[in-house]
């Protein structure tokens, strides 16, 4: 039969047989993703979180308790760090794919209000938690944990650490301390929070103008990290939990954290970042996602959060696991009222990016 | 009345690309840039902004140095390589080639890590240097405009090479021996006769680079340091941080002038006829080739390209195989099939790596519907250059930030609404790898022979058969060209597929990322390796049709 | 089949390159088209293919009109000067292009491909690749594709241009006999004169986009009717001539003038340097000058007599005289071998 066929004729089959291939290809794939959609249960929670809500694991250990709970499917998408997944949502503020977002912090809270994409929404049993954490009394953002950022290093390696926030300016330093940006992390927003705080909630051209040139500045916490890990820099901007990290995982008791002080005889500051989630505003399952914000007070989600997120639960009676014993705490802490934030923020970033231009 | 019908076809021909490149390209990007000349009316307030902000010019006047730099580096750096491609044969030259072609399609991520593992406070080289002088060194290359500039030019070396290399082999061997028998001297001849003959390729090349360092972002922001910003990085920041999208789009205005201005030089001087004449035979490098003053300066060259090119994907390689300093191991690629991987990403990754060759099957397959349509509505008959080029080459022209924040706009609200579905991760690979494709097609469509045509249509073959029988057997290297280089650009996409991306369409560049932002560098090591064994295959096919332009 | 060409007029961005073009190509035979390059001779056998279409006139083939029927629907067979051989494919599958396209089963394409080969005498090449075919063999296997699908009209566009001498005399008698024996209706386009007048039924001398003669290669040689196809097809001798008292005087001597000419009439005398011969034969005019070139080449001597400041061009085989440069010679012209034109 194709021994008959002329070249033509043989060509054309040929074409008509990839047209038909891809074509089966498309229809695979489509069935193949229909087939998963309707395989998992009506009701779908759709969260959008931080990379780090999954990666390190509270997502996996507290989902499937809630799937269970509610008889729903819950899908977490993550979009980086929680700057863009705020970023996200705003982006999709027309037509809003997510229900939940994970993540927005106190020095993102402003910019989650300004762009009006969350939904309020007081739990019942936000009761028994310390009235002094809730950053948001309009409960559009409901918080869940917290934690300071802090400079971590390796104490052999690291002999005199930094005391001051001047002392970060010295040359001892120059090439050694990783920072991250605070346009486009959270802990470096966080840590540039805490700089503005420590000097009477102004911007100090003049310090991060010096800084920038004497720390090595990465996008984000992960590649703050690599470099870290990768002996790029003996300090890091990072969180007062990460020793207790290295002694979980590498039962390495060298790593430890230091806080900052405003000058060489006061007390050491912090700077509390305290994590929220919210109700995505126009979302497809309002009554699900408050179910959802209530889950994320008890204790079912809190415990999980010391060794997956490695932060501090906000529900006070969940115990803490023996290795935070090495998570340090500041004398004082610092904070910026949301106010001042509020009015002042982008201002500061806008002035920060001026100061460290080369 | 023929004449009109001639032209009725034209516009049919032309009707599904410039729909397609209209609704999924134009469409997004207009969306992209509006808000930056529209405030309740048209405005130029926000470029004018831009331009008389001190902060802003700079950040202008230092991407348009670091370009220059970065551009001049790689021709320094590439002129060489083409020399030795288009003159030596040698045994595995096709894979050297591919090797080499490997780093344009890297995620930036991979390479900043790789550049870390070599050049870094305690990377290979940096031991290396303190072990043979005895102490510790800092080469501080990295988190400085040098790193930019280094990196800028390990991504675009490919392009000098290639186009280069490609047209000096094409060189007319007689030019030359015409110049040594007029008496000229080496450095004469080359001054005279191949400079001038090359410099058309050479412009290209460099304007092509130019362009894609003028767009650089995640290089500039892993490695450059804050310091640095560069006018793609200011874009984001604008945009994605401080939320002002007039001025973002402004500043995205300026970037794309830019780059539509250079990208019509860039085709301008790419299409400078190439006179053909008597190639020269390649020459065998032999022993005796190797130990001379010329083999020398070969193999100090083959030793800098080693380290600056292949070093980095070498020691992601190297990497992917270790366990911190325990020694050889398969666990990172144990951990991509395993269920712990598959929590990170929300699919397992094999699951990834068949999205990722669903997605580019498919965006290559529309693209090179798209090219072929395109090409024969505009070259068939004309080899005019005309105003309207530049804008089919543009997607590789803009920044997947200015890029993926028009196709949100754009495909989140109805019209257009395919955000979220994986059809809106195809329509962009299919816009990002279109260029490359519709390059390829386009030149082997305007280098068809007519008169074959003429042929099969007097032998009495209609359209469609002579099509098939006749133009496609010509144009297949150029499609095949532009079809795997389209792929391997799909395959590495990153950018645009982030903005669109859920965590069931993850490719496999996404899920690098998220093994990076998860602690598990070993996992995304060996998913990078993974990822260059699909961009090695590729241009590997490629270079079984050398001879064909791939930029 | 005829072919007719009706008042055919065609340019190219604004540029004429055909105009008022009239033609007839009679059933079965050869018809030569002539002319140097850019007078448009291709441009007519494309036009003929349907490669081209004209801005106006008509095409008819068999008195219907076909001008607007697209070159696969014509059942032309068309041989390029570049031989337009498909290089992807091997000789089988070139020659069998036509009938594949036209849906012909494989057997009975390889039939017909076996049957074209013996034509063109290239039996057992169906299966070589068209890179490792000589010019000639490219030449023939050209033929045999365009004659394949049982064509009624031949165009062959300088086939033989790119061949060295000796190929072209031995292939150009091929296709003679080729198109004799098929009976197909031919136009054979080139620039060569004496390959068109060999080949031809009928020549057709063209120049800038017009037709200067139509006729049998005899009659064109013979009596070209205009200056430019005289000089262009083989070498002549013209003198300017005044009618003067019933002859003519031309500056080597008088010819009767007979009575197609009136008195004081400027005329010009055309004479072919093969018809200065050394003896008398019927009735002829006289010259005496003297011998200023003289060169002799493969049994043909050619040289120049000067005749009162005159030069004419003369041609003898060896041994039809014996002269040396600066010699006086005495020459005869027959007159009827004189052209005259006004």
């Amino acid at each position: 039969m194709l021994g008959d066929m002329n070249p033509v004729q043989k060509k054309m089959l040929a074409i008509a047989v990839v047209v038909v291939i891809l074509a089966g290809i498309v229809a695979a794939y489509t069935m193949w993703h229909h087939q998963k959609e309707v395989s998992s249960r009506e009701e779908r929670l759709v969260i959008y979180a931080y990379d780090s809500f999954v990666s390190w694991g509270l997502s996996n250990s507290t989902i499937h308790k809630f799937e269970e709970m509610y008889n729903v499917t819950v899908e977490v998408r993550t979009y980086g760090d929680a700057g863009s997944v705020l970023n996200r949502v705003i982006m999709e503020k027309s037509n809003p794919q997510a229900d939940i977002i994970v993540g927005v912090d106190n020095s993102l809270l402003q910019k989650a209000l300004d762009n009006n994409v969350l939904e309020p929404y007081k739990p019942a049993n936000i009761v028994k938690i310390p009235e002094n954490l809730i950053f948001d009394p309009s409960y559009h953002v409901v918080l869940f944990d917290y934690g300071y950022v802090a400079l971590v290093y390796n104490k052999t390696v690291v002999t005199n650490p930094p005391e001051t926030f001047e002392d970060l300016l010295s040359p001892e330093w120059k090439g050694r301390l990783i920072l991250e940006n605070p346009q486009t992390s959270s802990t470096g927003l966080a840590f540039f929070d805490w700089t503005i705080a420590a000097n009477g909630n102004r911007m100090n051209t003049t310090f991060w103008s010096i800084l920038a040139s004497n720390a090595k500045i990465t996008d984000g916490w992960d590649s703050a990290f690599e470099m870290f890990e990768n002996g790029e820099g003996y300090i890091m901007v990072s969180y007062a939990t990460d020793p207790a990290y290295y002694v979980e995982y590498y039962s390495d008791t060298n790593y430890v954290a230091s806080f900052l002080k405003v000058n060489r005889t006061g007390k050491t500051t912090g700077y509390l970042q305290i994590e929220g989630m919210g109700i995505v505003k126009g979302c497809k399952h309002p009554e699900l996602a408050k179910k959802f914000i209530e889950f994320a007070l008890s204790e079912d989600f809190q415990k999980e959060i010391p060794l997956t997120n490695w932060m501090f639960p906000v529900n006070p009676d969940v115990p803490l696991p023996d290795c935070f014993e090495y998570a340090v705490h500041p004398e004082t802490d610092l904070a910026i009222d949301p106010k001042t934030m509020a009015e002042n923020q982008d201002a500061w970033l806008d002035e920060w990016a001026r100061a460290v231009q080369a | 009345m023929r004449m009109s019908g001639e032209a009725l076809k034209r516009c049919a021909l032309l009707s599904t690309p410039l729909l397609f490149l209209t609704l999924f390209f134009f469409y997004p990007l207009f969306m992209g840039i509006l808000p930056g000349i529209n405030d309740n009316g048209l405005t130029g307030t926000y470029v004018y902004r831009i331009l008389s902000d001190p902060y802003y010019r700079k950040i202008i006047s230092f991407t348009t140095f670091q370009a220059i730099a970065s551009t001049i580096l790689t021709v320094l750096l590439g002129l060489p390589g083409a020399y030795l491609i288009s003159h030596y044969g040698f045994r595995g030259k096709p894979l050297v080639k591919a090797m080499t072609t490997i780093p344009f399609i890297m995620p930036s991520l991979m390479v900043a890590m790789g550049f870390i593992l070599l050049f870094g406070n305690r990377g290979f080289f940096t031991g290396l240097l303190s072990g043979i002088l005895g102490h510790p060194v800092n080469l501080d290359i990295l988190y400085s405009w040098k790193a930019i500039i280094l990196v800028h030019a390990f991504y675009n070396f490919p392009i000098v090479m290639r186009m280069v290399g490609s047209s000096w082999e094409r060189m007319d061997a007689d030019l030359e021996d015409a110049a040594r028998t007029l008496g000229a001297s080496p450095w004469q001849r080359f001054r005279h006769v191949t400079l001038p003959y090359l410099y058309p390729s050479i412009m290209a090349s460099a304007l092509l680079t130019f362009i894609f360092c003028f767009m650089s972002f995640a290089i500039v922001l892993i490695l450059g340091g804050v310091r640095y910003t560069t006018v793609e990085v200011s874009i984001y920041t604008l945009s994605n941080v401080m939320i002002k999208p007039h001025m973002a789009s402004a500043m995205a205005i300026i970037q794309i002038s830019v780059s539509l201005v250079f990208m019509y030089l860039y085709l301008k001087m790419s299409g400078c006829s190439i006179a053909r004449g008597r190639q020269r035979p390649m020459r065998k490098l032999h022993l005796k080739d190797i130990i001379s003053l010329k083999g020398l300066g070969i193999a100090g060259y083959s030793i800098l390209i080693t380290v600056l090119v292949l070093g980095p994907m070498l020691a992601v390689i190297y990497s992917s195989f270790t366990f911190r300093s325990n020694g050889p191991t398969l666990r990172w690629y144990q951990d991509v099939f395993s269920s712990k991987a598959e929590s990170i990403l929300g699919i397992s990754p094999v699951e990834a790596i068949f999205n990722s060759l669903y997605f580019a099957t498919l965006a290559v397959s529309i693209s090179l519907i798209l090219s072929l349509l395109l090409s024969y509505a505009l070259y068939r008959r004309k080899n005019r250059l005309s105003l309207m080029d530049p804008l089919f080459m543009l997607p590789m022209g803009i920044s997947s930030v200015t890029l993926g924040f028009g196709m949100i706009q754009a495909f989140i609200n109805p019209p257009l609404q395919i955000y979220g579905s994986w059809w809106a991760i195809v329509v962009a690979h299919t816009v990002i790898s279109f260029p490359f494709v519709f390059r390829a097609v386009s030149n082997s469509v305007r280098s068809m022979n007519p008169e074959l045509t003429e042929a099969a249509k007097t032998l009495g073959a209609n359209g469609i058969q002579s099509f098939l029988m006749v133009e496609l057997p010509q144009i297949m290297p150029g499609i095949i060209v532009g079809l795997t280089f389209g792929f391997a650009i799909s395959i590495g996409e990153f950018g645009a597929t982030l903005m669109l991306y859920r965590p069931e369409y993850s490719t496999i560049p996404i899920a690098i990322y998220r093994f990076l932002g998860s602690r598990n560098f070993g996992a995304a090591t060996s998913m990078s390796v993974i990822l260059m064994l699909f961009a090695g295959i590729s241009f590997l096919m490629i270079e079984r049709f050398s001879g064909e332009k791939v930029f | 089949m005829k072919v007719e060409l009706k008042g055919i007029s065609h340019s190219f961005d604004g540029e004429e390159v055909l105009s008022d073009i009239n033609l007839e190509v009679r059933d079965g035979e050869m018809l030569g088209i002539l002319g140097p390059s850019g007078c448009g001779k291709t441009t007519i056998l494309r036009i003929v293919a349907g490669l081209i279409r004209p801005n106006s006139g008509g095409v008819l083939f068999d008195g219907k009109d076909v001008t607007d029927v697209p070159p696969e629907k014509r059942n032309v067979g068309m041989v390029f000067q570049s031989y337009a051989l498909f290089p992807h494919l091997n000789v089988e599958e070139n020659i069998g292009f036509g009938l594949a396209v036209r849906g012909k089963r494989m057997d009975e394409i390889r039939k017909r491909v076996k049957d074209l080969l013996e034509l063109v005498r290239l039996e057992g090449y169906e299966k070589r690749r068209i890179d490792e075919l000589s010019g000639g063999e490219m030449q023939r296997v050209a033929l045999a594709r365009a004659l394949a699908p049982g064509v009624d009209i031949l165009l062959l566009d300088e086939p033989l241009a790119a061949l060295d001498a000796k190929l072209r005399n031995a292939l150009k008698k091929e296709i003679r006999r080729i198109q004799r024996e098929t009976g197909v209706t031919a136009i054979y386009v080139t620039h060569d004169q004496e390959e068109a007048l060999s080949i031809s039924d009928r020549v057709a001398v063209m120049s800038r986009g017009k037709i200067e003669q139509i006729g049998r290669p005899v009659e064109i040689y013979m009596h070209p009717e205009t200056e430019f196809v005289a000089r262009f097809v083989g070498e002549i001798n013209m003198l300017d001539g005044i009618v003067k008292g019933g002859s003519i005087e031309t500056p080597v001597g008088s010819i009767p003038a007979g009575t197609d000419f009136s008195e004081g009439e400027i005329v010009k005398i055309l004479i072919r340097p093969e018809n200065l011969l050394p003896f008398e034969k019927g009735e002829c005019m006289r010259i005496r000058g003297k011998i200023v070139e003289m060169e002799s080449a493969a049994g043909e001597i050619r040289g120049k007599i000067k005749v009162n400041g005159a030069e004419m061009m003369l041609r003898r085989y060896i041994g039809e005289i014996d002269t040396k440069i600066g010699d006086e010679v005495e020459l005869y012209i027959p007159l009827d071998r004189i052209s005259f034109m006004k």
